[in-house]
Formats: C-alpha cells, sequence, structure tokens
C-alpha cells in the first residue's frame, strides 16, 4: 500500500506536475524515467503473481517486522514482496537520480531556488 | 586464625623472600586451603605433583583401556593409572582407577589414518541415510565424498532420505523452477482461486479487445515506449489505482475471511487468522 500505492502516485504526480512548474520540455534522463515507470510495473505485476502462485505476503503496509519475520511470515509472500521491492527500489533510485539532476540544473531561466514553488522543493526533498 | 594470617602474609610477600618461607606458602595454599584446594588429596600433591604435572602437559591424554591407539614408547608414555589407582584406594572409589597415556601426535594420525581408509564413501545415498533416525550411533570416518554431493545438497536436489526432517523429494526438479510446485496454487481455497481466474480472464478479454481493435500500434508507440513525463505520470496514477484497488479488495477479503468486521492486511500475520498463534486462542 505504502510502496506500490502512495509511492507510485506520488512519483507519478511529480511527473506530472514538477517539469510544468520548472519550465522544462521534460526532465533531464526521459529514457530513465520510462525505464522506472516499467521497472515499478514489473514488481507490481510480480507482488500480484504472488496471489494465485504461493501466497501474498500479510505483512502489513510497511512490511515491518515482526510481522515480515519467519515466525509470522512463514512462506513465500514475503521472498515475491522483497523481490519486488527491490526491483521497484531500483526504478525509485533512478527516479530520485533524475528528479534531482531536473531540479538542479535544468530550471527555465529565472526559476532561482528561492523562486521554486513549494511542490518542487518537495519534490527535491523526497528524492534526495 | 594462624591460616588467616598465613594466607594475608603470603599474598603480601614477593620474589625477594627466602625460598622455604615460599615453598611454605604453596603448600599452605594447595593442600590445606580453604575452598577446592581442600578436597584436593594431599598425598598426591606431595608425593606425585611432579608426576602428573610432566604427564599431564603432554598433548594427548586418553583412556588407556580401550586401547584405541599405538602406545608410545619412551619416558613420554608414563602412565598415570598407578597415581590414581593408589589414591582411589585411599578414596575407596573404584571409579577413579581409569588409565589415562599419553601419545604422541603421530601415532594419532595414524590410527585416524586406518580409519579413514576403512570407512565408507558418502555419496547421495549415504547422505540420504544420514537424514534417518538413528541411535546410538558409532562415530564414522568417510573415505572420500562424491565430487558432486555439495551442489545437489545446494541446489537442492540431493535425496533426503525418508524420516528426517526435511520432507522426502519424491523426484528431482529442475534448477529453474527452485521451490515452485503445483502444490503453489491454492486449489484448496475457492476465494483466491477463483478470483484469480476471473482476473486472468479480464486480462486476457482486455488483450484480446486490444488486439481486435487494433490498437497495439498506437499502445506501443504513443504511451507504452513514451518518454513524455506527462504520459508516464499518467501511467504511474494509474498502476497507483489499480494497486489501491487491489489493496482495499485485499482488506475486504481479509475482514471477509475474519468475519469480525473490517480489518487490515497485517492483521492476518498477527495471528488473527492463525488460531495457533492467535492471542485469542492463546492461554492467559
Amino acid at each position: 500500500m505504502i510502496f506500490f500505492v502512495a509511492m507510485t502516485f506520488m512519483i507519478g504526480l511529480m511527473n506530472f506536475v514538477v517539469p510544468l512548474q520548472l519550465g522544462v520540455r521534460d526532465v533531464a534522463f526521459p529514457t530513465f524515467n520510462s525505464t522506472s515507470l516499467w521497472l515499478t510495473a514489473s514488481a507490481v505485476l510480480l507482488v500480484n503473481m504472488s496471489l494465485f502462485i504461493g501466497e501474498f505476503a500479510q505483512t502489513g503496509w510497511l512490511v515491518y517486522p515482526p510481522l515480515s519475520e519467519l515466525k509470522f511470515s512463514p512462506g513465500v509472500g514475503v521472498d515475491y514482496y522483497l523481490w519486488a521491492i527491490q526491483i521497484s527500489g531500483i526504478g525509485t533510485l533512478l527516479t530520485g537520480v533524475n528528479f534531482v539532476t531536473t531540479i538542479l540544473k535544468m530550471r527555465a531561466p529565472g526559476m532561482t531556488l528561492t523562486r521554486m514553488p513549494i511542490f518542487c522543493w518537495t519534490a527535491l526533498a523526497a528524492t534526495c | 586464625m594462624r591460616s588467616r594470617w598465613k594466607s594475608r602474609w603470603c599474598r603480601s610477600t614477593g620474589n625477594g623472600f627466602s625460598s622455604t618461607r615460599r615453598r611454605h606458602c604453596h603448600r599452605q595454599s594447595t593442600g590445606r586451603a580453604h575452598g577446592h584446594a581442600a578436597a584436593f588429596p594431599f598425598d598426591l600433591i606431595r608425593r606425585h605433583e611432579q608426576l602428573f604435572r610432566a604427564s599431564a602437559g603432554k598433548p594427548d591424554l586418553y583412556d588407556g583401556r580401550h586401547d584405541l591407539a599405538t602406545e608410545p614408547r619412551g619416558r613420554q608414555t608414563r602412565r598415570l593409572s598407578t597415581v590414581f589407582r593408589r589414591n582411589s584406594a585411599a578414596r575407596d572409589s573404584p571409579t577413579w582407577g581409569s588409565t589415562l597415556k599419553a601419545v604422541r601426535a603421530q601415532p594419532m594420525r595414524n590410527g585416524s589414518a586406518r580409519r579413514r581408509v576403512a570407512g565408507p564413501a558418502l555419496d547421495s545415498r549415504a547422505y540420504a541415510a544420514l537424514a534417518a533416525p538413528s541411535k546410538n550411533a558409532a562415530p564414522i570416518t568417510y573415505k572420500s565424498v562424491d565430487p558432486a554431493l555439495f551442489d545437489a545438497i545446494v541446489s537442492e536436489t540431493a535425496e533426503h532420505g525418508h524420516g528426517g526432517l526435511d520432507q522426502p523429494t519424491p523426484k528431482k526438479r529442475a534448477l529453474m523452477l527452485g521451490k515452485l510446485t503445483w502444490s503453489a496454487i491454492p486449489f484448496d481455497q475457492p476465494i483466491p482461486l477463483i478470483t484469480s481466474i476471473v482476473l486472468i480472464v479480464i486480462i486476457l478479454g482486455l488483450l484480446a479487445w486490444i488486439t481486435s481493435r487494433g490498437h497495439w500500434p498506437y499502445l506501443w508507440r504513443e504511451w507504452i515506449t513514451s518518454v513524455d513525463h506527462k504520459r508516464i505520470g499518467v501511467m504511474y496514477c494509474v498502476l497507483a489505482l489499480v494497486m489501491l484497488i487491489r489493496g482495499f479488495s485485499r482488506c475486504h477479503h481479509d475482514a471477509c475471511a475474519a468475519g469480525n468486521g473490517p480489518a487490515f492486511a497485517g492483521l492476518s500475520a498477527a495471528g488473527a487468522f492463525r488460531p495457533d498463534i492467535s492471542p485469542r486462542t492463546a492461554p492467559s
């Protein structure tokens, strides 16, 4: 719920809004951006496969221990979730590099850091 | 009082005192002192202390009754049986009379080498036999190990035997599938099975509709391979909405399975659906 809903929605919103607010045509690395999306989609597909092959990870929203430990999750559900998080994490890392580079190096002329909208500051803080 | 004074005096003495006084201190602290040293036989200390220390300082001691090793020669083969038997007669304890021998390292290595040559080979069949329950099993030294056994154990294709801790493996599986078997599909759970089948049917129907309407070139060119940040943002949000619906359906499924109203997904792992660890069934 956190990794594949909240974070995904926030990244999508940042993708849509941040370049428009900064006055740039696209992000710094557009291909990285597309790769991040499909890595996240692959992770979503993997974690959904565990619904009918194996078992789903019943570890709550954040996969915190002790719910994710072997005692309470002895099956393969956490294994699915771990791999999905790793794959999605690569995409999130690429997205972070992309947004930091875009915000720091590709702003429109006159768009200083002090004039930058607060949502762009939020995106910069979230991706750093 | 005198003993306490002597102990205090002995602790305060240094190396500069005479040898007579220091020897007296040694006897006082081992033979007649309080605590563990008082239980040690005094005659052993006085008569055979040097013998005991000389033999006990050797590298290997073993029980001479079983004659497990070749008896070495020379001064290093000094028996301690005389010492212990004499003291056992004094203490009326027949169990004190075991024989200890000090041997050199080379005879021990020769004996180990003989046992290693005479031992069986460790292959997959012998490995499977190790998993079976045993009782009073004698020590075994394998003379050789199958080179492919380690890889078979790591890849879990080795035979596990019957009756051990591991479940028996009926046949060797391909490495690509790992632990994946047909038992991973929940044939005995109708709700996830039917949901999965319906979901797969919907996805296949959607793909068939896209194919029949000829939308694949447009989808591939304008959305799937697009690098436009606005379209990528829209696809991110659509993906998040799909997972949001799936998450709520999972919560609803867990709540229905619990039968006690709304529940989050984590409660199932916390014991709401597992009677063996549920706090409601745990003894208070």
